[in-house]
């Protein structure tokens, strides 16, 4: 599914106390554009990955992804929407130790429709056969850390997402691997024109995003040089 | 209508009738599994969740199996215990004493657990050997051992009874000749003096010179008359100085007739009609001022009657121990639904529905319950074993309980209410904040 | 057991239904207690409360007539046979046998009690509620005697009016 395109305005995110975390005044992602959010630790960057996914609570403003105005939408929706437009990747992989890479590329297809699970699987044995994981037997227990981050990279394309938001996806990994990691997302995310919104320290991701923004004490600000 | 449905009930044979009870019992646990995982696959996860946390499971499973287990293995030893006694006593169809306890008399001419009783003297002995339809009448002398095995005088006619053919040897044919019981050391040719009374009050010298030696075995009965030795009546009246039950110029002869006249008395007769109607016609014309008559099973029928409401007590017990046991290791669940709460909070970033989740978390607890329930009912299984091996053991009465259709029914009820109590570790672990436990 | 019961008991439930007034066409009120004919004498005649179709009648039987008498059967209006039953113990479980007759000798008593004879009745009408009176024809080899029987309480082991002396 090609990318959709991100408009927000007035953002914010409160948390306990009604502190604000995370505020947004604008930002506009076109269609299969990359950018990077980048900013010191604590500043709100996850925060705000997670409010553009719908799963941040206590979230005002207006987040509308391709006309669809996300913070109208009930759970029941926005879990609809994650299962249908959404991919999600991790600083620590976040898989099911005791599957194997198929069944957590799959895990989708747990829970979709039968009629959807199918392409589901489909697609997750393709991609972890283009990562250069296979479909083999093994847990994902037995894996590197840059074998993990594939298999959650096949996860989060295996339901053909317009959209993927990837929380330090590299941060875990040591250089050389991160930078695998780097090409294989980029080449997956570009090949099909899917949205990518990447929060990062790693300069090396950073520097091969279209376009940057930073977040600093919960701000969010438009930024062009590479930290 | 509904006596339609009734008589078709009653016309049912009793094992589809459990049958159907059974499943009756689990479909409450079946519905709400269906329901719960309409159209979703949560099984493919909770594999992968018990292992996680597989020794934490473990200890789940196996306090769930053990209290199953013990519950379903006490309600069947306690049913193995009532047929066991049963059994013992099948063979004793009327028992005729002295007007006295039914119980008392019940225990020691059965049991063999011996007390004093007022003996039936010859002319009552006579009463009752000539009643119409008596095929056998037996006195049952107790009162002496060796051993610790009981010494009991009576007839050739009441061994051939007790335990058909023997497994070794011949009847008595004299006094000093003894029939042992399946279950006593004593050997073929072996020698013994009894003595007399039981237990530690037993006196070894009292009947010194009255050497008896063993010519036959019986068959196993599965009573206490496996670790006694049987001799001829005439044998237990001769070493307590008494006549032998006939004239002395017969003196030599074993069995009956005996002479009313030289009959020095018995604690008890066993009396055997071929008909039950003649057997009950038999306890009516016994039942007089010097005698009482009574038939053995009636008498525990009645003792185990008495102990149903202990036995429903019992189950109560039984269930509700369980239920408890299980209340705990679902309370333990809510906590140990928080140590995989970040892959329940994954599943719902990635977009699954509450629902999909809420069956993730009841297919495991019902994996456990259901886990627990059949190791529970092997469980069972060797308890019932142990414990009728142990009471076989102390009280000679064979007791073969198993697990039947009371058991299952109960695990099933405990099945189906456990696995709706699991809904709730399910709801809560829907209350948790997906944000809080994706970030750990 | 417990289990087997609750089923019957919702089964049992379910068929109460819209009878008519429970009790019609029994006689309710002061039964008679002994019943009489040529010297043998039936007293406290007894039944449990059940909603079964069969109900087990226990009574005593004193022959005062000077010759043997037979206990055979009955019958009544409340249900469709009477017959004598004896329990059987067969391998540890006791099961109800029908029995052709008990002779009884002149001077002894038989009695009916629970976890031995009794006059099972079949094809009960109604159920039998504590306080009932339903009557039957208890058939001796001599001819018949007209009983009262009282029912008691479902888990009752005797007629609340043993023990008197009639």
């Amino acid at each position: 599914m090609p990318g959709l395109h991100l408009e927000v305005s007035q953002l914010a995110v409160t948390g306990a106390g009604g502190r604000v975390l995370v505020r947004a005044d604008r930002l506009s992602v076109a269609p299969g554009e990359a950018i990077g959010i980048r900013g010191p630790s604590g500043a709100g960057k996850s925060t705000l990955l997670f409010a553009l996914a719908g799963l941040q609570p206590s979230t005002s403003g207006s987040i509308n992804w391709g006309g669809v105005e996300l913070l109208l939408m009930g759970e029941g929706e926005r879990a609809r929407f994650r299962r249908d437009h959404v991919g999600l990747v991790f600083q620590d992989f976040l898989l099911f130790e005791e599957l194997t890479a198929t069944g957590n590329a799959a895990l989708a297809a747990a829970f979709c429709s039968r009629r959807e699970a199918q392409p589901v699987r489909a697609r997750a044995a393709a991609l972890l056969e283009r990562l250069g994981i296979g479909t083999g037997p093994r847990n994902v227990m037995s894996f590197s850390g840059g074998e993990r981050q594939r298999v959650a990279l096949a996860r989060a394309l295996a339901n053909d997402p317009a959209i993927i938001l990837a929380d330090e996806p590299t941060a875990s990994l040591d250089r050389e691997t991160a930078d695998r990691m780097i090409d294989d997302l980029l080449d997956l995310v570009r090949h099909a024109g899917k949205t990518l919104i990447a929060v990062s320290h790693d300069p090396h991701l950073l520097m091969r995003m279209d376009r940057r923004v930073d977040v600093i004490d919960g701000r969010l600000r438009e930024g062009e040089a590479v930290a | 209508m509904p006596d339609i449905l009734l008589d078709a009930w009653q016309g049912l044979a009793p094992s589809l009738q459990d049958g159907l009870v059974l499943a009756g019992l689990l479909a409450p646990a079946v519905l709400t599994g269906l329901v719960v995982t309409f159209g979703f696959r949560p099984l493919v996860l909770v594999p992968s969740l018990i292992w996680r946390y597989r020794w934490t499971n473990l200890v789940f499973v196996a306090l769930i199996a053990v209290s199953v287990g013990l519950g379903v293995g006490l309600t069947a030893q306690e049913r193995g215990l009532r047929q066991g006694t049963a059994r013992a006593a099948e063979k004793f169809d009327l028992i005729v004493a002295a007007p006295g306890s039914e119980i008392t008399m019940l225990f020691a001419a059965v049991y063999l657990q011996p007390s004093d009783v007022p003996l039936l003297d010859g002319a009552a002995y006579q009463r009752i050997v000539s009643a119409d339809n008596v095929s056998l009448a037996a006195p049952i002398a107790y009162g002496d051992s060796h051993d610790g095995a009981p010494v009991i005088g009576t007839t050739p006619q009441f061994v051939s009874h007790l335990s058909g053919a023997l497994v070794e040897g011949r009847l008595f044919g004299r006094s000093g000749e003894a029939v042992a019981g399946s279950a006593v050391s004593l050997r073929l040719g072996a020698e013994f003096t009894p003595a007399h009374g039981m237990g530690d009050e037993a006196d070894a010298a009292a009947h010194a010179g009255a050497g008896t030696v063993i010519v036959g075995r019986m068959a196993a009965t599965g009573s206490p008359w496996d670790k006694a030795i049987l001799v001829p009546v005439e044998a237990v009246w001769e070493v307590h100085g008494l006549a032998n039950g006939h004239a002395p110029e017969r003196s030599a002869q074993i069995g009956p007739p005996f002479d009313p006249e030289h009959f020095p008395g018995t604690p008890a007769v066993m009396v055997h009609a071929e008909t039950l109607w003649a057997s009950y016609a038999l306890q009516s014309e016994f039942t007089t001022d010097s005698t009482m008559a009574f038939f053995p099973g009636t008498v525990l029928s009645r003792l185990h009657g008495l102990m149903g409401d202990v036995r429903q007590i019992m189950s109560m017990m039984a269930i509700v121990t369980q239920v408890l046991v299980t209340a705990g290791v679902l309370t333990g669940l809510v906590v140990l639904t928080r140590l995989f709460a970040r892959r329940l909070a994954l599943l719902r970033a990635l977009g699954a529905p509450r629902r999909f989740v809420f069956s993730v978390v009841w297919c495991y607890a019902a994996t456990l319950i259901g886990g627990g329930a059949l190791l529970g009912l092997a469980v069972g299984h060797v308890a019932t074993g142990i414990l009728s091996r142990e009471i076989s053991r102390r009280t000679d009465i064979l007791v073969d309980a198993s697990l039947a259709w009371p058991e299952f029914h109960l695990i099933a009820g405990f099945v189906s209410m456990t696995m709706l109590l699991a809904l709730l570790p399910a709801f809560l672990a829907l209350t948790r904040p997906v944000i809080d436990d994706l970030r750990g | 057991m417990l289990v087997r019961l609750v089923a019957s008991v919702l089964l049992l439930a379910a068929s109460s239904g819209p009878s008519l007034s429970a009790g019609s066409g029994h006689a309710v009120g002061a039964a008679e207690h002994v019943s009489e004919l040529d010297g043998v004498r039936i007293i406290h005649a007894w039944t449990r409360a059940t909603s079964t179709p069969e109900a087990l009648v226990y009574l005593e039987l004193e022959n005062r007539s000077g010759r043997t008498v037979s206990l055979i059967g009955g019958e009544s209006e409340s249900g469709s046979a009477v017959t004598l039953v004896g329990l059987r113990f067969r391998d540890g479980a006791a099961e109800l046998v029908t029995l052709p007759a008990v002779p009884v000798k002149d001077g002894a008593e038989l009695h009916l009690d629970p976890e031995g004879l009794a006059l099972r009745v079949e094809g009960l009408k109604e159920p039998l509620h504590p306080g009932d009176v339903i009557e039957i024809e208890v058939r001796l080899e001599s001819g018949h005697v007209d009983v009262d029987v009282e029912v008691e309480a479902a888990d009752a082991t005797g007629h609340s009016h043993a023990g008197h002396a009639h």
